[in-house]
This record gives C-alpha cells, structure tokens and sequence, in this order.
C-alpha cells in the first residue's frame, strides 16, 4: 500500500513541478507566485492577484490556462458591466417547429478557468455574482441552479494604486479568496530576461501538461494528506492570534485589527499547508508548511482599523509578528 | 520490530534523558537562586549591618524560609515528567525534523491511520533508527552547573571573608551567629574558676547565649552581661595590680620585706606570698613567746577592717608593714596575705575572663563598646585626627580616647612598662602601651599649649613657678580645628540620627521647609 501512496505522491509533486516549470517559460521570476496559484488551483480555491500595472498578472493566468488543458474565460472588469454579463440570461428561443421557450445563455463563468481581469472596476453588485459561483460552485439564474464544471478556479486581479473609479471589493467576497497574491516589480535581472523574451521575432510558447482529470485526481490527493492535532492547532492558534478580541489575540491585532481572519482562514491555511507539503515530498502537514502559506492565506482576511491606516502598517507586518510569537507546537 | 515499535523505543530513550537533563538544569537553577540570594543576603547583611539589624534571627529564618521555598518549587519542577509526545517535540526542534516524530507519534494513536498515515509512520521510523538520542540530548552537564560552582565559591569567599568586615558588635547578628555553638566550650573555660561575682554573671551569661531557643534580643542582653562581667573583672584585676604594684613599693622600703617586694614587683606573686606567709608565722611564734614572757600582745588593729577595695587594701597594708621601725605586725601580715590572695585570685579571674573574652571574640560575640550609637555615627574614622584605640570603647576611634590616652602616658614620670598598661591600655589591663609619639600621633603640644593664670599677690610664695597657675589648653589650630569638626560631626549625626528614626533626610527636611517659607512669601506678594 505504502508503494501505491509513494508513487500518487511522485506523480503529484512531478505534475506540479511541471506545470510551474512550463509556466516559468514565459513568465519571469515570481516562482512563489506560481506556485502560490497552483497551490490554489489544487486546494480547490480561488485567487486575487495583486499588483501594479504591467508586472504579468494577466498574463500568468493566460499562460496557466495554455499549460492546462482547461476550458478559460475572460472577463474584464468595467463599471458598466452587470451580473447578468458575467452569469449569463434567458433568452427567448424559437425552436422549429415554432414554439417560442426561455433558454439559459451561459456566461464567461462557465468555464474551468475564470480570469477576472481588474474586478475593482466594477460595480459591488456585479463582483458579488461571483459570490456564489466561487463559494458554491454553482449559478443561479431565473430560479434554476446551474452547476459549474470542475475544476472551477476564479484568478481576480485588482490594481493597488488606482482608487479613481474603483470599488474595494466587499469583505464577504475577499474572504472567498483562498489566497491573495502581491507581484512584486521584477528586479534588473528578471527585466533583461522579460525583455529579450517579448521583444524578439518569437515568443517563448508553452504546451498543455495537465488534463482536466489529472487536476482532479492532484486535488484528491492533497485533500488525503493528514494533519496531526497539534500541527492544527498551531494553526488555530495562528488563526487566533489575528483577532484582536480573542485572548490568544497578539498585541498587534489588539492595536491595528479591527476584524481578524475567519474560519475559513484555518482553513486555507490547512489546504494550502497540504499542498505545500506534498510538494516538499512529506506526507504530513509541518507547523512550517503553514507558516508558508500564512501570508498569503490570511492577509486579506484581516481587516485594519483607523490607526494601522493611519500608522501605514499593512496585514502582512502584522502577520509575520504573529508567525514570530506564536510557538511552535513541542508535544 | 513494527515501526510504532521502532518510533515508541526511541522517543521513551529520549524521554529519559530529557528528563536527566532537565532536572539537572532545574537543580542547577534552584542551586543558582538559592546560592545568589545566600550571597546578596550576606553582602546586604554586611553593608548595613552598622545602621539596620537585618541579619537577626528573624530574618535569616525568612532568608532560609524563601531559599527552601525555591529549593521546593524547583525540586517540584525538576521531578516533572517529559511525556512521549514531549520527546517527540524536543526530538523534532533539536534534529529540525519538521515535526515528523510528532505527527507520527499523533497518527500512530489515532485508531484507524490513512494509508498516507501508515506511510509517514513507516518514514518517521525509518529517520528515529537513524537518530543519535545522545546528540539529540547530549549527557553533557548543563551550563548552569557551572554557574553554581562559581557562586558557591563566591559565597564560600565571602563568608570566609564576612568576619573581618566592619561589623557593628551591638548587632544581633553576630550575637545570634555561632554563639550558641561556641558558648559551651566558653563555658568549659570557666570550671575550676575562683568563687567570683563576675565569674557567676558571666556564665550566666554565656549559659543564656548556649540556649537554643533564646531570641535575638535575649542574646543581644546576654551578650551585653558576659561584656559588663568581662569588663567589671578586667577593673578589679587592674586595681589589685595596682594595689601589688604600691605594696612592694611600700614594702621595700623596710628591709625585712625586701625580698617578698622584689618578689611582688617581678610579678612572682606566689613567692611573695610565701615569704609573707613564713612571715608571718615567725611574728606568731614571736607573738607566742612575747605573750608567756609579759603576757602582753601587740594591739590588734580591729579598726583596719576588709571594707575597703582591694587596691586600698594593699596599700594599707604596704603603708603598715612598709615602716622601717615597724615590729613583726601579724595581724597587718594576716591582711596583707589575704588581700595577695584575693588579688591573686582576681589575677586568675582576669586570666580567665581574658580567655573567655579572646574566645568570644573569635565567635564574633561582641565584647567591647556598649553605645548604641557606631563610631560611623558620629564621624567617619578618616576623619579623625588620630586614629589610636579608645580605652573606653577599646576598638573605636573617638578623638576624646586619644587625648586621654596620651594624657596618661605623658603625666607618667616613670618609666615602668610592666604598669603602662594599667594605666594607658584598654580596661583589660593587658595591652600594650603605645609610642609616646608615633607617626600616626600628633604631638601633645602641637594640640595643647601651656598658659598660666596669675595668682593674686597675697596667694604669692617663694617659688617663682608657684606665681602662676598652670594649665593646657587647646591651642589655637586645635580649636580651629575641633570647631570645625565639631560642627560636622554634629551635622554628620543629625542626619544619620534624622534617618534611623524618621527616615527623612535633614536636607530634605529643610527642603520641605524652604518651600513653604516661599510658598507663604510669594502669598504676601
């Protein structure tokens, strides 16, 4: 039996080395990045991309879905765009033979790959009819339930620095991220690399390594890792320590955090350590895979109050305080 | 072996010597508490023992009181088991496993393990037989051991060391240190003893510094008693040395008892005594054969009676028998050998009070200066123009010993060492007289000058010297100089004065004042 786990294990870690390898063709650096979204990818979670103009956030997504063999969809954030633009409508169809009858129109979230391109710039109204597709994974249009395809992975992007004619996304559907990722501006040598890449006759192309199943067969492989107790509870206390009314509430968050991190912040930190371990050849979750996804996995679900704004202290000081004073388990 | 097996075998080898290893350093860190409050307790124990008696009984009963209640608390931490799940944890940060031990210890005790369980299981036994528990949990001896070797010889130092602090001798704590152990062998000191008041009161003394259950202040009186007794001993003895001395200076000067005072002034005591002695048998074998010749006796000198001290009575004895016409008296010898023997008796309660006192000394039982108040109380020592021993306190500096001290060895005339001590030693009588001008001395007429008063004309005789009155007076640097130190001293005592019993300093006292001088000023304005 050990030999059967042993090789799901090597083909899940090979997969995945592959696919990050195949994206790193075309994008630059941003290694952690990619691995951060195809942790996602696997832990059955979603993703919000954050970073300046221009550093690739685009087209990481684009180039996941060529490597994947998955069905993808765009959707460009604007102010005028509504839910029923994203969901899709009934329309009248007449058949044949004359009878005139209401048929779903799918939407661009019909797909196994949705790409919701600077989704501040529309309306709260539109972005929460993402909420139920990406927590339900199903839509619901004109009293009927429609089931989405699986995998399901929403990769949002946002831009940091525009606040003219944005809309911050609502606390409820930041918490339905399962990670939010900053791409940081590339360095001297990573822009060489960039622009030799895309300046040239040809563009480096990739190849699809993954089918849809084999992504499904990884995800239930992560879902089968184990977590001993006390690795889980170093993760709640984690958790815990991000809410400011809570005794374990580290004195950061009882100074900046007016909210802490949900359940569902355990939670991602567990998938995301899962992932994280199989990819470190372990079969078990460490307190150190869960320190490794923490940034990503709690940061946007920690919401500050007047003085971190006023005192420019952002959730990801506050998280790495945490990381350094909550002890790790010894028994 | 099953790998559980394999996984328990190796945590319980490092669960042990975890447990080694930790009540060694809890040990050790109890060891470190206790040594270092032992050690801060003696250093505040001497630093303020002149102003404060912390170092009584009852504190030291607190002192020991908290070192055992440490000593507990770290003994209760030291026996405290390191469970499996412990080892498995320390196993893990010290090999930086990444908790592979204990998340396999966690999946080994959950009922049904996950195939993926099963493999990390079989993996984590796998890395425990590749473990080294001895590097894991080296047998070394923890640092803190060190640090109690090094404080247990400080502490060792500094109660090797404590005794030739500076110590306040009215404090308890020297009374209760050791007095109780060192009190029966004092006491040995006093069996055979001649039948002496001083001797009683002494053991008295000494008897109530050897009971256990005596408090600080009983030990304090008790200490003060054997010093009264001690002290009352040393006078007597150095008045019946006094009283020898005038005999034999009497006595020599009738040739019949040249002998017996060149005995006495050679301090042969027990052979001046036997020459009496047969003296006096010859004046009653003379008395005898005057009585049957003319049936007449010498008159009885019923009037000289033993009322009087032991140094008067000598004398008188000296004046009765010193008169070179002076007819074999025996009932002047009677007195004069029964005072040789009582002085001689006082000679031997001194020598054994002396011991008693060297002894207690040793003890760091007080023995000298009864004020309440140190020497530091009044001015420093350093301060003091010269430093020679008191005879009043014997070990304190205080200016008035020196004076009077010198005052006694100048107004000698002759130079007898044997009696310099008499008079210008400690009340012991055993001392040594000092240098009449030494390097630390100032000269006596540095200090002193000599100015006369011009008597009335009427009250004029023959001699020219006896125009005038003589007398010392400080000279003028002198008074300058006591003036001044006068003045400090006095401020000096006022405020340690001002502290021991208000704890509020003079300057600060003054300070309070001023402000509300100003505050009721700046009012009228």
């Amino acid at each position: 039996m050990n030999t059967v786990v042993d090789r799901q294990i090597q083909a899940f870690r090979d997969q995945f080395l592959l696919v990050r390898e195949e994206i790193s063709r075309v994008i630059v650096g941003n290694d952690e990045v990619i691995s951060a979204v195809m942790t996602c990818l696997l832990a059955r979670g979603h993703v919000l991309l954050e970073g300046i103009p221009g550093v690739g956030k685009t087209k990481l997504v684009q180039t996941m879905a060529d490597v994947l063999h998955l069905k993808f969809s765009r959707i460009q954030f604007t102010p005028d765009l509504m839910p029923g633009d994203i969901i899709g409508t009934n329309i009248v169809r007449e058949d044949e033979s004359g009878r005139k009858a209401f048929e779903f129109q799918h939407g661009p979230i019909f797909a196994n790959m949705v790409l919701a391109d600077e989704i501040n710039r529309a309306t709260p109204k539109t972005q929460s009819a993402l909420l139920e597709a990406m927590q339900e994974n199903s839509v619901s249009a004109a009293g009927r339930t429609h089931a989405l395809d699986q995998p399901f992975f929403v990769l949002a992007t946002q831009n940091p620095i525009e606040m003219e004619g944005t809309y911050p996304l609502p606390e409820a559907q930041m918490d339905r991220f399962f990670f939010k990722l900053k791409l940081d501006f590339p360095d001297v040598e990573q822009l060489h690399l960039i622009v030799d890449r895309t300046t040239g006759q040809k563009e480096p192309a990739v190849r699809r390594v993954l089918q849809q199943g084999e992504i499904l067969e990884m995800r239930e492989t992560a879902r089968a890792i184990p977590v001993a107790r006390p690795v889980q509870d170093y993760a709640i206390r984690v958790t815990l320590a991000t809410h400011p009314e809570s005794s374990q509430g580290h004195e950061m968050s009882k100074k900046y955090v007016r909210f802490g991190s949900s359940p569902r912040g355990t939670q991602a930190l567990i998938l995301g350590a899962k992932v994280h371990a199989l990819m470190n050849d372990r079969v078990y979750v460490s307190s150190e895979d869960v320190r490794a996804v923490a940034l990503p996995a709690l940061r946007h679900r920690i919401l500050l109050n007047f003085e971190a704004e006023a005192g420019r202290i952002d959730t990801d000081m506050i998280l790495a305080r945490i990381l350094e004073s909550v002890p790790e388990p010894r028994e | 072996m099953k790998d559980s097996e394999v996984l328990f075998s190796v945590l319980r080898i490092i669960e042990r010597r975890l447990w080694l290893r930790r009540a060694l350093q809890e040990i050790a860190c109890g060891a470190c508490v206790a040594l270092f409050s032992l050690i801060a307790f003696e250093l505040v124990g001497v630093a303020l023992t002149s102003a404060v008696p912390v170092v009584g009984t009852g504190a030291r009963t607190a002192a020991l009181a908290a070192v055992m209640g440490v000593a507990a608390y770290f003994a209760w931490r030291a026996l405290r088991r390191v469970t499996l799940p412990q080892a498995a944890g320390e196993a893990d940060a010290r090999a930086r496993l990444k908790d592979e031990l204990k998340s396999a210890y966690w999946f080994v005790s959950t009922p049904e393990p996950s195939p993926f369980a099963q493999l990390q299981i079989a993996r984590a036994a796998a890395t425990a037989r590749r473990l080294d528990p001895g590097a894991i949990v080296p047998g070394r001896p923890p640092r803190s051991l060190y640090a109690v070797a090094g404080l247990g010889a400080a502490l060792l130092l500094i109660t090797w060391i404590a005794p030739r602090q500076s110590h306040s001798w009215d404090g308890a704590g020297p009374v209760a240190m050791g007095s109780g152990r060192e009190s029966a062998d004092l006491r040995a000191l006093l069996e055979g003893a001649p039948q002496d008041p001083e001797i009683g009161k002494l053991d008295r003394a000494l008897e109530e510094l050897q009971r256990a259950d005596a408090t600080a202040e009983e030990k304090s009186r008790a200490a003060a008693q054997a010093r009264d007794a001690i002290e009352q001993a040393s006078m007597e003895a150095a008045a019946a040395r006094e009283g020898m001395v005038r005999l034999a200076e009497a006595m020599r000067a009738n040739p019949r008892f040249e002998k017996a005072a060149q005995a006495l002034a050679a301090g042969r005591n027990e052979e001046a005594l036997a020459l009496l002695r047969q003296m006096r048998a010859e004046a009653a074998a003379e008395n005898a054969r005057a009585a049957e010749k003319d049936d007449t006796r010498l008159p009885a000198d019923t009037d000289k009676g033993a009322d009087g001290g032991i140094e008067e009575r000598l004398a008188e004895g000296g004046r009765d028998l010193g008169s070179v016409n002076a007819r074999l008296n025996q009932e002047a010898l009677d007195r004069v050998v029964n005072a040789l023997q009582e002085a001689n008796q006082q000679l031997e309660v001194q020598s054994r009070v002396i011991e008693v006192k060297r002894r207690m000394q040793d003890a760091m039982i007080p023995t000298s200066q009864r004020s309440a108040l140190t020497a530091s109380q009044f001015d420093s020592s350093d301060n003091a123009p010269n430093a020679t021993a008191s005879p009043d306190t014997g070990n304190a500096d205080i200016r008035g010993g020196t004076m009077f001290r010198q005052g006694a060895v100048t107004r000698r005339n002759d130079d007898d060492p044997a009696r310099d001590g008499n008079m210008a030693g400690s009340a012991a009588g055993n001392s040594e007289a000092l240098a009449l001008e030494g390097a630390a001395t100032r000269r006596l007429d540095a200090q002193l000058k000599l100015e006369a008063i011009q008597r009335r004309e009427d009250e004029a005789g023959a001699d020219e010297k006896a125009d005038q009155g003589w007398f010392y007076s400080a000279s003028q640097e002198q008074k300058s100089l006591l003036g001044f130190e006068d003045v400090r001293a006095r401020q000096n005592f006022d405020r340690e004065n001002a502290m021991s019993f208000e704890r509020v300093p003079i300057r600060q006292k003054q300070s309070v004042k001023n402000y509300f001088l100003n505050l009721h000023e700046s009012e009228k304005k």
